[in-house]
């Protein structure tokens, strides 16, 4: 019997996802920036037949007070220039990178993934994102950040062109016919002709269609306008959800979605992040979480968390509780994830430290610690309660404990018939059994 | 001497893909060749995205006009090279300095140093109707402030971290020290940035600023605020010793060393093992190409390895130049005899050095490396 198989992703993140990651004494903190340390990185996903490998985005420094902040760990680097560094070291995994619609030119952004998936072979894919960091604004001259419907209406309008734009070449447009002299076929290369509302644009790129089409493009927000996004262009999501039942929930919400949209919910694949922290017992993976989470600055988790709220706790005594009530008054943007620390820090009566520690520790994504047994016996649950596709895997820090999923969790899970052996595709769509688009295809 | 490549999927020449290697499309591969081919050699860079022809041209099907993104293009020649210096064509026009300075920090850091940001105007006839929704200047005066503006932002953001602002100590838990990492506050005529960057100082402090020659007076007198170096077009030996001089004397005027700024001559040579067979085989290209298809820009070579290699030498010699962007007219064949004959001879008469030097691309042009501007 064939059972519903999982997808992979590998998150890569400079030093670790766990935020003292960095610390850790195997990882060397000043390589973190060079090509070797995201090949490496790479060569372990392709030994793990990962689909792919996700980078972010962000457009402003981490900072408070106008100062950027001592212990806290780097955003990710430019994700465009990994990933096409990678393409060339690569043959099978998926790319995908993350650029924002709000901050962008939508020509200039079709371009660039064009290129991206022609470099690698139709590999790749774009995280699609509006920013949610008000500070991103001031590093482009502008005011203020612009307001979260209008980003998702400038996002929707942004994907349309792209599409627009790579289906411009048709079939059979470039000649290359050496004895008559045609390299391409102009009558085949239709100029798309838009006029919308933040977008006024008429042209046609200068490559053909991409290899998959269009990239695979991906979402990542959790919110009522993010979900309604997914479910208008998403073919793959990058879940927040740590909760199972509110996993199944959403994935369902986006799948009913959908058909609204005139899409195949089938042609949709909810990756939760995963972040895992394992030991060959039990114990010895617990003393690992022990240990990161000592590693961890305490001030580290009060800014992440102050920033995802958008409220400052740094003047509230870490020792006392959550002030989940002025929060509610004062905070704003609550991503479900930070809503449901609130109701958490209420119910346990949890410390602004405790939150912050695990907001910090996870970097509020879903964790696991425990056994490679133990983690693939979570991971099918999710998996066949219809919690997710599969996972985005989030190493605490690199390149050791990616190393340790690929060679004790990886082989489990094809033991257990749920995780393919070998890759069946040449493309990212191939191997998340995605569609290639036709031209000119709604959703 | 200094030298440098740029490359195209087929060469420079129009009627290239007529005659060249695989006859269409093939990504980044050849590129990936080209660009082993041109460090084996020892150039000091490889050019990457500059287009090959005027968009009418390019639009009209006769060329090869595919054009492949510069930026991920850059990326993917790191892991196909290890001491080759790497720039990428990212024109000004519509670009916002915070994106600029975010990727080429990144591509400098994966590169270890050996990146250059190629930079200039595309103007209306190339943009075309692509941005048709954007508040750009309307006058070539303006655009120009707004490109001088662009790459002074993009480089006070490469400065914003100082060297000793990545300071990861993991005793300490310290990933970065927040007083050597600057807010820019910038608020010009054009750009109203912040900062800092949120990747750390590139490798080489700055990438290397490239800058594609633009006419004396105005625009000119700003780009020499910021370029290292010139990639000029020049059409005889005199006209190119008095650009020069003239961009040299202009960076003075800013305050710069003139030995801080590298003039750069761009020829397209054609070459053969016999001087007719040059002849023959530039003479097979233009007919191939047709008049509506000519190649406009800048001097041609026609003739043997021996015989670029004296011209490349009577230039340089003459004052003409630091060195010279070579456009090989069909690659890789071009490329490969510059490697295999070209160099060689230059390296003889004392011309070129025997292999790399320095790890950096602005070791291989004898550029400075300047510390941040906000180091106290």
């Amino acid at each position: 019997m064939s059972r519903r198989q999982m997808h992979l992703g590998l998150f890569t993140y400079p030093g670790g996802h766990h935020i003292a990651g960095w610390r850790h004494g195997s990882v060397d903190p000043r390589k973190i920036l060079g090509y070797d340390y995201y090949r490496r990185s790479a060569v372990l996903a392709e030994r793990g037949r990962f689909d792919l490998i996700f980078v972010g985005d962000m457009l402003a420094a981490r900072e408070k007070d106008g100062r950027v902040i001592a212990q806290g760990a780097l955003n990710n680097i430019d994700s465009i220039s990994i990933t096409s560094a990678l393409a060339g070291v690569t043959d099978h995994v998926g790319l995908v990178a993350t650029l924002s619609t709000t901050y962008n030119e939508p020509f200039a952004i079709a371009e660039r993934f064009a290129s991206l998936d022609h470099i690698s072979g139709g590999r790749a894919g774009w995280n699609v994102i509006t920013t949610a960091n008000d500070d991103a604004a001031f590093n482009f001259s502008r005011k203020s950040h612009m307001e979260k419907t209008l980003r998702y209406e400038r996002a929707k309008e942004f994907v349309d062109i792209c599409k627009g734009l790579w289906d411009g070449w048709e079939e059979g447009a470039l000649k290359a016919d050496r004895t008559s002299g045609v390299f391409v076929d102009p009558a085949k290369v239709k100029a798309l002709d838009h006029q919308g509302q933040f977008f006024s644009i008429r042209g046609a790129l200068e490559q053909p269609r991409p290899p998959q089409g269009w990239p695979v493009l991906v979402q990542a927000g959790g919110s009522p306008a993010g979900l309604e996004f997914a479910a208008t262009i998403g073919e793959l999501i990058f879940a927040a959800q740590s909760n199972r039942a509110e996993a199944v929930r959403f994935r369902s919400a986006v799948k009913a979605r959908m058909p609204v949209h005139g899409r195949d919910p089938e042609q949709l694949k909810v990756l939760p992040g995963l972040l895992p922290i394992l030991g060959s017992t039990e114990a010895e993976a617990l003393e690992k979480e022990k240990m990161l989470n000592e590693l961890l600055h305490p001030a580290v988790g009060i800014w992440m968390l102050s920033e995802q709220m958008n409220f400052r706790l740094y003047d509230y005594p870490q020792d006392g509780p959550l002030p989940t009530a002025d929060i509610r008054v004062t905070g704003s943007g609550f991503t479900p994830r930070v809503v449901s620390l609130m109701e958490r820090a209420d119910r346990e009566g949890l410390s602004v430290r405790d939150c912050g520690t695990l907001v910090a520790a996870s970097r509020s994504h879903g964790s696991f610690v425990g056994t490679p047994d133990q983690l693939i016996d979570h991971m099918q649950l999710w998996q066949d309660e219809g919690a997710c596709d599969g996972f985005n895997i989030m190493p605490a820090y690199f390149q050791d404990e990616l190393e340790l999923f690929v060679d004790h969790v990886v082989p489990l899970l094809q033991r257990r018939g749920l995780y393919r052996t070998d890759y069946t595709g040449t493309t990212l769509r191939d191997n998340l059994g995605l569609k290639v688009p036709q031209r000119g295809q709604v959703g | 001497m200094h030298l440098l490549a740029s490359l195209a999927a087929h060469g420079w020449h129009s009627a290239a893909w007529r005659v060249s290697g695989a006859a269409g499309f093939d990504g980044a591969a050849p590129f990936r060749a080209m660009a082993r081919t041109a460090e084996r050699g020892g150039l000091d860079a490889v050019l990457l995205g500059m287009p090959t022809a005027p968009l009418a041209l390019r639009a009209s099907g006769k060329v090869d006009g595919i054009r492949l993104d510069p930026l991920p293009l850059v990326g993917a020649m790191i892991g196909a090279t290890d001491r080759i210096g790497l720039c990428g064509w990212w024109p000004g026009d519509v670009a916002e300095p915070f994106h600029v300075a975010r990727v080429f920090a990144t591509l400098d850091h994966l590169a270890s140093g050996r990146t250059g940001w190629i930079t200039g105007l595309e103007g209306p006839q190339e943009l075309g109707t692509r941005f048709r929704h954007t508040d750009l200047p309307a006058s070539a005066e303006d655009s120009t402030a707004r490109l001088v503006e662009l790459i002074d932002v993009a480089r006070q953001l490469w400065d914003s971290w100082e060297d000793g602002g990545f300071v990861v100590d993991q005793s300490s838990a310290t990933f970065a020290d927040p007083m050597r990492v600057h807010p820019i506050e910038h608020a010009g005529r054009f750009f109203t940035v912040r900062g800092p960057l949120n990747v750390p100082r590139p490798v080489q402090g700055q990438p290397v600023i490239l800058h594609r020659d633009v006419p004396s007076g105005t625009m000119r007198s700003g780009a020499a605020a910021s370029a290292e170096v010139v990639l000029a077009e020049g059409a005889t030996v005199v006209e190119a010793v008095a650009s020069r001089r003239d961009w040299r004397t202009l960076a003075q005027k800013h305050g710069r060393d003139s030995e801080g700024l590298r003039f750069i001559v761009r020829v397209m040579p054609i070459l053969a093992d016999s001087e007719s067979g040059a002849l023959k085989r530039a003479a097979e290209l233009d007919g191939l190409a047709g008049v509506d298809a000519q190649q406009a820009s800048g001097p041609h070579f026609v003739g043997t390895p021996d015989q670029f290699a004296d011209w490349l030498a009577h230039w340089h010699g003459a004052g003409a130049c630091d060195g010279f962007d070579i456009l090989p007219a069909v690659l890789p064949v071009d490329l490969d005899m510059l490697v295999e004959a070209v160099v060689p001879q230059l390296r003889r008469r004392g011309l070129r050095r025997a292999g790399y030097e320095h790890p950096t691309l602005r070791g291989h042009l004898g550029l400075r490396r300047a510390p941040s501007r906000f180091a106290a």
